[in-house]
């Protein structure tokens, strides 16, 4: 199952994103849930690059050999972003945070509940 | 630009659709060790589903027939009769 896990600070504010594991669903090639679930983490990588600026934020690692688990994270440095930037990322999180949800209620409905789970966290120890 | 790759979180190996659903899980059977190779005592020598090879000197057999070894020492496949196989463990001198 794919665990994604959003963590927002007490202000609200997504501070970090999560994702890791298999799906499950199908091989490698086949496996739609992935498809999705890899879209939106790429989309979000790519965004906050493109759009805040943003350098150093994130980490891949693939299951290059069929028996690692695969994870991403995203880490925003929320205290050092100017405001324009912080606006920007969290729209971009926002957005990506509903894509998850949206994936997780429609994989859930259509093919149940073994393949994806969102969690999210607030974390007063994050920074605001 | 970053390169997507749109499998990241999918198997790399044959699952198979899970709307077939019969697919089970291996039991991982066979020789965890081989002739010559040390073992310390307890060491699983054989998982395996009846006795496909009999346990010999110093090998004791759990109530899965899994063998084992009772004491520190190296592998010995040896034969028991004409059409069966024992796994022994000698100590090393």
């Amino acid at each position: 199952m794919i665990t994604v896990e959003i963590h927002k600070n007490t202000s609200g504010q997504i501070a970090s994103l999560s994702v890791s594991d298999h799906s499950g669903f199908a091989e490698e090639g086949r496996d739609i849930i992935c498809a999705g679930v890899s879209a939106l983490v790429y989309t979000a990588i790519e965004a906050l690059h493109q759009i805040c600026g943003l350098s150093d934020f994130y980490r891949i690692v693939e299951d290059s050999d069929g028996n690692s688990v695969p994870f991403s994270t995203i880490t925003l440095p929320v205290s050092s972003l100017d405001s324009a930037q912080l606006h920007s990322s969290q729209i971009i999180m926002r957005t990506v945070e509903i894509g998850f949800l949206l994936l997780e209620e429609s994989a859930r409905a259509d093919y149940g509940n073994q393949f994806i789970q969102v969690t999210t966290t607030e974390d007063d120890t994050l920074e605001v | 630009m970053i390169k997507m790759n749109l499998q990241l979180f999918a198997h790399k190996k044959g699952m198979g659709s899970t709307k077939n659903g019969r697919d089970s899980a291996s039991q991982r059977l066979g020789a965890k060790k081989g002739d010559g190779q040390t073992v310390i005592a307890g060491n699983i020598l054989i998982r395996q589903r009846g006795t496909k090879v009999h346990p010999g000197t110093n090998v004791g057999i759990g109530s899965d027939d899994t063998l084992f070894s009772k004491i520190d020492g190296r592998v010995k496949y040896e034969r028991l009769d004409r059409d069966r196989k024992k796994v022994s463990v000698y100590p090393v001198e």
